[in-house]
């Protein structure tokens, strides 16, 4: 019953984390060739977890006592919707350790043990299912990543990493207390027990609001996403991977995960707000991206428009969109953080990320600029690439009920390729634009692999997602569940119970057992 | 014939990653030897594909071959399956014939044209992705592979237009073709959007029976398609990157943006014919935009200097014809047409690189001139292009053209007055195509030489004179070989017309009339040329000093109606002004109201600044305080 893998992925990087904090001794390049060999490891122990169960279930549940007293337990699991979290955010750490090559040269150990600390987090968050835990792992992944940003940052790094420290506190804030709440409420954490649980309609409102505030602000989704761009713009390329690439995905795996299946009623009342602030998000952030002329910012703000797809994908709850959406997360994990990587290496070699200081590269670092491009087609949703399914699976899942609002996040799909093509054109082409353009070597052996995964697995998902996408829909078919059904109820206004309206907190309508 | 079938997309896909990967180390003609091979071979493997189906029974005349599964989700009628596999139907195969018919020439003429440039290999191994992506988007088995082939062109398109990138313009000009085709792009998804909406499913195999069966269609969701169709075919509003376009290389001008890619619009239409008729008024909106576009597209082209400008704008507007012959309902007629004009407008590119080669990149038709002394045989093949392309009888273009006027008068003659209208618009468009032709092929080839005196022009050598030849035969008897509707003679509407939606207006007018009409349009095209050729063939003198003190209405016709300029201060300008804005509001409005925030709470923490010193020791201490307070109570 109890299987020790999913703890095994967490608590290795863990302890690995703590051993190199108590080894100062260490040298600085065995200590990263150590945290890349674990790393390593650990991707090719989470391999395992993508045999999931094809009903949509958890699968390597590990369940124990954890505080008697409150009745939470440490309790780990994965389906199709985090066991591909899982494996990415296993992925990209390896990945993230070998670009440190490039620009970490002090404090190298201590690199390693917020990477190693921040890993174990972040497979936390995707793993469990209670909640309690859940929000610890949820703070544990986010103090690394402050410190990522606060200590080997650029110039206003510390700004960046309190504004950063400060919105996403206040999210979680919001969520701790939700949490308590519903302790209270249904007297337990677990998340089993609590899909099964029927808050009031309420209730439900109020909790939504906790929940989504603090998930969206990860997102981020508009108006919350002020502190990406700062945050993206300061932190060092790896702090930029995995924030883009995971930390992210923390919000609307929680939106995912927690909103919809716990707070049903209160979801679909409140979805048409968030399918608008997708919608705007996608666009304003498109163009916003557009007019930036820093390298980061420019992906920042994608990122921003991206995000705003995945959240519409899932407020349409409809089931290929949210498929889709949940595609998605992974889809945007591999593309940007693969431009990430990429603006990374040519800020170690020009240090400047500014756009206008470029020009003229493809003839010069011709590996990278077939490495730029190919990741931007990814990021643009070209057909025969990942990034294109996902998209589209959103799209035409939203389209069939919003029809408006998937027209007009359609447009955001253009506004990408403006964007985009516009980074592309002015790195790579036109008149050479640094003087010191000839002095800047081509990647290396060392960069091209650390791009190859990520570009092998957008060609794969591009011409094979059928694996992943059935891997992903059954659990997120569960998730929509009782979303659907309350959106039924809701259409059918007798099937509506009015007693809830005026109910007592503790008074809860019968829950609805599949 | 699956295995036909797959190795149509295969090889190509193959040969490009091939050259990518390791073309570098290929020397001289290899690798354009190499992707020409490949282009043959998958001719050879479409005309397979034709007499395959062609020893078909009429009704049975489709292969459909799955390969994999692409995806497959939801259940019931919210079920969307796709799967990776070719449809071989006669529209496809067509189409397939062609393409890689053309294609293959063209590649051939490529491996001297490229020879001394920098990089064959990369702009071969291009080369080779775009027969891929235009084989998928022509033979793919559903609406999401052809999309998938439709921005697999438009990015090759991108490319190759951007293939000399250190040059500026260069780059430019592929990024605004690829954004001005992602407008279309838009247009076409929405489209499968609705399309999957109300019928369930996106394969063209699964599509026959619903469409064949389909009453009423929103006629919103046939435009949505056409919109596509007019960012990939350049029509009115969306052909402003097809003539910037011509900053690529010549082959990838008559490849891509003159006989194959910019006919995928057509394509479309074609494949979902029956949508169209049945969506009301989306037919009428087609047949008006290809009248205007090639109206509007002619007069431009009777002023440029450029010579690939006169023959960019001179395919945007046959491509106009081609859109008035589907509003029209004649599909069969558009088909033809755009198998002509790959002849023909092929065959002029190729022979307008010959001159461009042979004068070393010089693209001005002012500093040519008496050229068909030291280019015969260019000049020879040319003329028979031209001639083909102004409609004269018996050139290929004269057929294809002929007929698409013939049904226009038709609807008119059984009593839609409109389409007199319509009518009058395609024979102004071909007697302005007759005299920009002939002001073209004269003020190249005829005259005095206006070349510089330092330059010794020569013939093109055997590769291009041979893809040169060849077009030049299929230009004269291309059009007489595939249909005479005069006499009856449609072996290919015969081949095609089947899977293609019936003329929901009536097509065919008396003989007498026919051959009347006919006619008219013949004396009407020989004298047009007749003209360009005598304004433009004398001294040059006065013919210049005419254009350079051109009235206002010729001066518009040189600035190209400024409508780059109109787009630039109507919408590019505008939307990044929007931007700008939006960065503005981001910054003061949005993020100062957190700052606001920020600065207010920081202002109340001032009070417990014992728990906030900043300092990340404390911040780790108390981490781990929390983290035994946790521990014990775990304990507990």
């Amino acid at each position: 019953m109890n299987d020790l893998l999913l703890a095994g992925v967490i608590l290795g990087p863990l302890a690995a984390a703590l051993l190199l904090a108590l080894w100062p001794k260490l040298a600085p390049e065995p200590a990263r060739l150590l945290t890349l060999l674990i790393t390593v490891a650990t991707f090719v122990a989470s391999l395992p977890l993508l045999a999931t169960d094809a009903a949509g279930g958890m699968t390597r549940e590990l369940d124990v006592p954890w505080i008697a007293a409150l009745g939470i337990r440490f309790h780990l699991g994965v389906d199709g919707i985090s066991a591909p979290l899982v494996v990415l955010t296993t992925l990209l750490m390896p990945l993230v350790v070998l670009a440190s090559y490039g620009h970490v040269h002090d404090r190298v150990r201590q690199y390693c043990v917020l990477l190693l600390a921040m890993e174990a987090g972040m497979v936390g968050v995707f793993a469990a299912l209670d909640l309690v835990l859940f929000y610890v792992f949820f703070e544990m992944s986010l103090i690394p990543l402050y410190l990522l940003v606060g200590v080997y940052g650029g110039a206003r790094r510390t700004y960046a990493a309190l504004k950063f420290v400060l919105f996403t506190v206040a999210g979680s804030l919001l969520l701790l207390l939700g949490i308590l709440y519903v302790m209270h409420a249904t007297g337990s954490a677990d998340f089993a027990a609590l899909r099964r649980a029927t808050l009031s309609v309420r209730e439900q409102a109020w909790l939504f609001a906790a929940f989504a505030a603090a998930f969206c602000v990860k997102v981020p989704l508009v108006p919350f996403h002020t502190w990406l761009p700062d945050a993206h713009v300061e932190a060092p390329t790896g702090g930029s991977v995995i924030l883009a690439g995971v930390t992210l995905k923390m919000g609307t795996y929680g939106l995912l995960r927690f909103c919809l299946p716990l707070f049903p009623a209160a979801s679909i009342e409140h979805a048409p707000l968030l399918l608008a602030l997708a919608v705007v998000g996608i666009l304003y952030g498109a163009l916003l991206a557009w007019a930036q002329s820093d390298l980061k910012k420019i992906i920042a703000y994608s990122s921003v428009s991206h995000l705003g797809f995945v959240v519409l994908g899932l407020f349409s709850l409809q089931s290929s969109a949210a498929t889709g959406a949940t595609l998605q997360m992974i889809n945007h994990g591999l593309s940007t953080g693969a431009l990430f990587l990429l603006i990374g290496m040519i800020y170690e070699r020009a240090h400047t990320r500014q756009l206008a200081d470029f020009g003229g590269l493809a003839r010069t670092m011709p590996r990278f600029a077939v490495c730029l491009v190919f990741a931007t087609l990814s990021s643009i949703g070209l057909p025969g690439l990942n990034g294109f399914v996902g998209e589209f699976l959103i799209l035409i899942g939203t389209w069939r009920d919003h029809p408006l609002a998937a027209s007009l996040a359609s447009l955001g799909v253009l506004l990408g390729a403006i964007y985009m093509l516009g980074l592309v054109k002015g790195l790579l082409f036109g008149p050479v634009g640094h003087p010191k353009t000839a002095t800047w070597r081509d990647l290396t052996l060392r960069e091209m692999a650390t791009l190859a995964p990520l570009f092998a697995l957008m060609i794969a998902i591009g011409f094979a997602p059928q694996p992943l996408l059935s891997r992903i829909e059954p659990a997120v078919e569960r998730m929509l569940e009782r979303p659907r059904l309350a959106l039924e109820a809701s259409l059918a206004p007798t099937a509506m119970p009015s007693v809830d309206e005026g109910a007592p907190p503790h008074d809860r309508a019968p829950g609805e057992r599949r | 014939m699956n295995l036909v079938a797959g190795l149509l997309l295969i090889l190509p896909l193959a040969m490009a990653a091939l050259l990518g990967l390791f073309g570098k180390r290929l020397h001289g003609k290899t690798p354009g030897l190499l992707a020409f091979g490949m282009a043959a071979t998958c001719f050879g493997l479409a005309v397979a594909a034709f007499l395959h189906l062609r020893g078909l029974p009429e009704e049975a005349r489709f292969v459909e071959a799955s390969f994999w599964r692409w995806l497959d989700l939801g259940s019931g009628d919210q079920r969307l399956a796709l799967d990776v596999g070719v449809w071989l139907d006669p529209l496809s195969v067509t189409w397939a014939l062609f393409v890689t018919g053309v294609g293959s020439l063209i590649f051939l003429y490529s491996i001297s044209y490229m020879e001394h440039e920098e990089g064959a290999w990369r702009y071969f191994s291009y080369l080779c992705l775009f027969l891929f992506s235009m084989l998928i988007l022509v033979l793919g088995e559903n609406l999401v592979l052809t999309f998938l082939g439709w921005e697999g062109v438009g990015l090759c398109s991108y490319l190759l237009i951007g293939f000399d990138y250190g040059k500026e313009v260069a780059a430019r000009a592929g990024r605004k073709a690829f954004v001005v085709n992602r407008i279309g792009d838009v247009g076409f998804l929405i489209g499968m959007f609705w399309t999957w909406k109300l019928y369930g499913t996106l394969g063209h195999g699964e599509m026959k029976p619903i469409m064949a069966a389909v009453t009423a269609v929103p006629p919103l969701l046939a435009l949505g398609y056409f919109v596509g169709a007019c960012g990939k075919s350049a029509q009115l509003p969306l052909f402003v990157w097809l003539p910037d376009a011509m900053a690529g290389p010549t082959p990838v001008s008559a490849l891509i943006h003159a006989a194959t890619m910019v006919t995928a619009g057509i394509y479309l239409v074609l494949r979902l014919s029956p949508l169209f008729v049945a969506a009301e008024w989306a037919l009428d909106v087609v047949a008006w935009t290809g009248a205007a576009t090639a109206l509007f597209a002619g007069l431009i082209a009777l002023r440029q200097r450029d010579i690939k400008r006169v023959l960019a704008y001179s395919t945007v507007s046959q491509l106009g014809y081609m859109f008035l012959a589907c509003g029209l309902g004649a599909f069969g007629a558009a088909a033809f047409h755009v198998i002509t004009h790959a002849f023909f407008k092929a065959l002029l590119f190729l022979g307008a690189g010959a001159v461009i080669h042979a004068l070393h990149g010089e693209q001005d038709l002012w500093k040519m001139g008496g050229l068909k002394h030291h280019l015969p045989k260019t000049a020879r093949a040319m003329t028979a292009g031209a001639f083909a392309l102004a409609g004269i009888f018996p050139f290929a273009g004269f057929f294809s053209k002929d007929e698409i006027l013939g049904v226009a008068f038709a609807q008119g003659y059984a009593g839609d007055p409109s389409r007199y209208v319509l009518w009058g618009m395609g024979v102004l468009t071909a007697a302005l195509t007759a005299f920009y032709t002939a002001r073209m092929m004269t003020l190249c080839f005829g005259g005095t030489s206006r070349v510089d005196p330092h330059l010794h022009p020569h013939e093109a050598p055997a590769p291009m004179a041979i893809a040169l030849q060849v077009l030049m035969v299929a230009s004269i008897v291309g059009g007489a070989a595939l249909g005479f509707e005069a006499l009856h003679w449609m072996p290919l509407h015969h081949w095609i017309d089947p899977v293609l939606a019936a003329p929901p207006h009536p097509t065919h007018l008396p003989p007498a009339l026919n051959w009347g009409l006919m006619a008219l349009a013949m004396m009407i095209a020989v004298l047009a040329w007749r003209i360009g050729a005598k304004w433009y063939g004398g001294d040059f003198a006065p013919a210049r000093q005419a254009e350079l003190t051109a009235p206002r209405f010729a001066k518009l016709l040189q600035g190209r109606f400024f409508v780059d300029e109109l787009y630039a201060l109507l919408i590019v300008r505008p939307l990044r002004f929007v931007a700008e804005l939006c960065l503005e509001f981001d910054r003061r409005v949005v993020d100062g109201l957190f700052r606001g925030a920020g600065s207010f709470s920081a202002l109340l923490s001032t009070t417990v600044r014992l728990a906030q010193n900043g300092v990340v020791h404390a911040y780790a201490f108390w981490m781990v305080v929390g983290a035994v307070l946790l521990l014990t109570l775990a304990l507990a």
